[in-house]
């Protein structure tokens, strides 16, 4: 498997979309930090917790891109011609994926760290943990993405897949936290002295509750909306939650991979 | 007879289509085995089988005697290379990165026979100009240099020559005998110019509705096939009469054309005819083609 983890680590260093996409995450950073600074904010913590959401997408495109040229070119053909096994194939893929998104996420984070610090300020150790949580959260993402792109011969499509998926994820999180963090009572101001606190009809409660932060927590969207609007489970559950991911996506995409017919 | 390949009773299914339908083969070592089979007769299908791209629903793959179930196939494939219906190249590298790639992949300790390889295919020259910008070929050229990366000792080459001019078509020809004559490659190669596999091709494997219908060397075929003369005379009842004479099969096609089967002394003929004041026009040997032959057999047993 090194073999092919040095063919993908050369192919992803000559990929020009590869060191745009990370020059986006770092102007999007720097947005971030510039918003920052304009707003007067005394913390950089909303911009570093913030990374999930801009690398998911740019790693969707990359992925999709990437491994879709290897369909698109036929290239993959000269690697099982070759002898390589088809579970190292995926397995390289995967963890060519996961490094890539570590790369759009180190993108992402330089300029805070040479300018967001010194200029903001220093995050939180919540803001850290956050960001290591965050990272595993990215794996799942990746090997989403890495799944799709593997089964889906067709590049573009895999393309299209991947984006609206990114998308449809973050919609479905953003739904779910809306849910979640609706307030149990509000106050209604009557025609009285004062005012009254009345049960929000909208609040979940109960198993339906459980079950939308459960969802929340396992989506690997819901984690990164999460860490932008308070996390409210455990970091630890989290992690787990995203390896889970990883595992089963990883375990469905070499099942099919194995199986699949290739042109 | 060593075999590079073998496949036995192999059938593949797609759904309720069936694309292979118990196909047999032997692929002798050291020979340009060519393989001959009308569109969706089941060419690529089994090169995709062999190639490990696919698996086959029933039957076993042999390559160096290794079954395509066997863990030690990995092994025997690291000897071969293949170009499967396009050329596997990343169009938006050089013809060098492409090889070094592929290098990459096998695992090779250096990029030494690099410029060898490219020398072989006639891209040596091409520089730092990207695949994408390649005529269609010089990309099958490099599909080659690619497949032949890791010096594989069998070569899997599906319908190579489709879509090239005149020019493409004996540079691939030349390139396939060189590897085959100076390397003592194995080559599978299928087509569907048959003319052009006749001039190349030591064994053939003739495919119709996912089965072999007929494997036979070149010299079988050349015996099969029927050669004859065609000639053009001043008097054919005179051309007629010295055929008798020598014993010679023929047929008259009209007062001044006659055809002669078999082998004929061209000079003894010549001198006879001049003796009965027949002069000759015209004379020419043809052979009944590849082409012929695959439609004669394919033909006949739809007929049947």
């Amino acid at each position: 498997m090194n073999r092919l983890l040095i063919a993908n680590f050369m192919r992803v260093k000559k990929n020009k979309l590869f060191w745009a996409l990370c020059g986006v995450m770092s102007l999007v950073s720097l947005f971030m930090i510039v918003n920052a600074i304009v707003n007067n904010d005394s913390q950089i913590d909303n911009a570093i917790c913030m990374f999930v959401i801009p690398v998911e997408i740019a790693a969707a495109v990359f992925i999709s891109i990437f491994f879709g040229t290897e369909y698109g070119d036929g290239t993959i053909r000269n690697k099982l011609v070759v002898g390589h096994d088809r579970r190292q194939i995926y397995f390289a893929n995967s963890i060519t994926a996961a490094a890539s998104g570590l790369v759009l996420s180190a993108a992402y984070m330089l300029p805070i760290m040479i300018l967001g610090f010194p200029a903001v300020a220093l995050p939180t150790v919540e803001a850290v943990k956050i960001v290591a949580v965050g990272v595993l959260t990215l794996f799942a993402f990746c090997s989403l993405f890495t799944m799709v792109s593997m089964i889906y011969s067709n590049k573009a499509g895999a393309t299209v897949v991947n984006l609206v998926l990114a998308f449809l994820l973050l919609i479905a999180a953003s739904w779910l936290c809306a849910k979640l963090m609706a307030p149990e009572f509000y106050t209604a101001h009557g025609t009285g002295d004062g005012s009254e606190y009345v049960r929000n009809p909208n609040y979940v409660s109960g198993i339906a509750r459980t079950i939308l932060q459960t969802l929340c927590d396992l989506l690997p969207s819901g984690q990164a909306m999460q860490f932008l609007t308070g996390v409210s489970s455990p970091l630890w559950a989290l992690s787990l939650y995203s390896m889970g991911v990883c595992a089963v996506c990883t375990a469905a995409g070499v099942v099919v991979f194995y199986k699949k017919d290739i042109k | 007879m060593e075999y590079v390949l073998q496949t036995n009773a192999v059938k593949k299914y797609y759904g309720n289509y069936h694309a292979l339908n118990g196909l047999t083969m032997r692929v002798p070592k050291g020979s340009i085995y060519g393989f001959v089979g009308k569109n969706g007769a089941g060419k690529t299908t089994l090169i995709r089988l062999v190639c490990g791209l696919q698996r086959p629903t029933d039957g076993e793959v042999n390559i160096y005697g290794i079954g395509h179930e066997n863990k030690e196939i990995f092994k025997a494939r690291r000897r071969m290379g293949a170009v499967v219906e396009t050329p596997s190249i990343y169009l938006n590298m050089t013809a060098e990165e492409n090889l070094k790639e592929q290098c990459r992949i096998l695992g090779m300790p250096s990029f030494d026979g690099i410029a060898e390889i490219l020398q072989l295919v006639g891209l040596e020259n091409t520089g730092k100009k990207k695949a994408k910008n390649f005529s269609l070929g010089m990309r099958q050229r490099l599909g080659i240099a690619v497949a032949l990366t890791g010096n594989p000792d069998f070569l899997v080459l599906d319908e190579p020559i489709n879509g090239l001019d005149p020019q493409g078509i004996i540079d691939i020809r030349e390139l396939i005998l060189k590897l085959n004559r100076e390397r003592g490659i194995t080559v599978l190669v299928s087509s569907h110019i048959l003319g052009e596999l006749s001039k190349i091709a030591t064994h053939f494997g003739f495919i119709d509705k996912g089965k072999i219908v007929k494997e036979m060397s070149a010299v079988q075929l050349d015996n099969a096939c029927r050669k004859r003369i065609e000639i053009t005379v001043s008097d054919a009842k005179i051309l007629s009469r010295v055929l008798d004479g020598l014993n010679i099969e023929y047929s008259v096609k009209s007062d001044t054309e006659a055809e002669i089967f078999g082998e004929i002394g061209v000079t003894e003929l010549t001198l006879k005819l001049h003796d009965e004041h027949c002069d000759v026009k015209r004379m020419c040997e043809h052979s009944e083609s590849l082409e012929a032959f695959y439609i004669n057999l394919l033909g006949g047993r739809s007929n049947e």
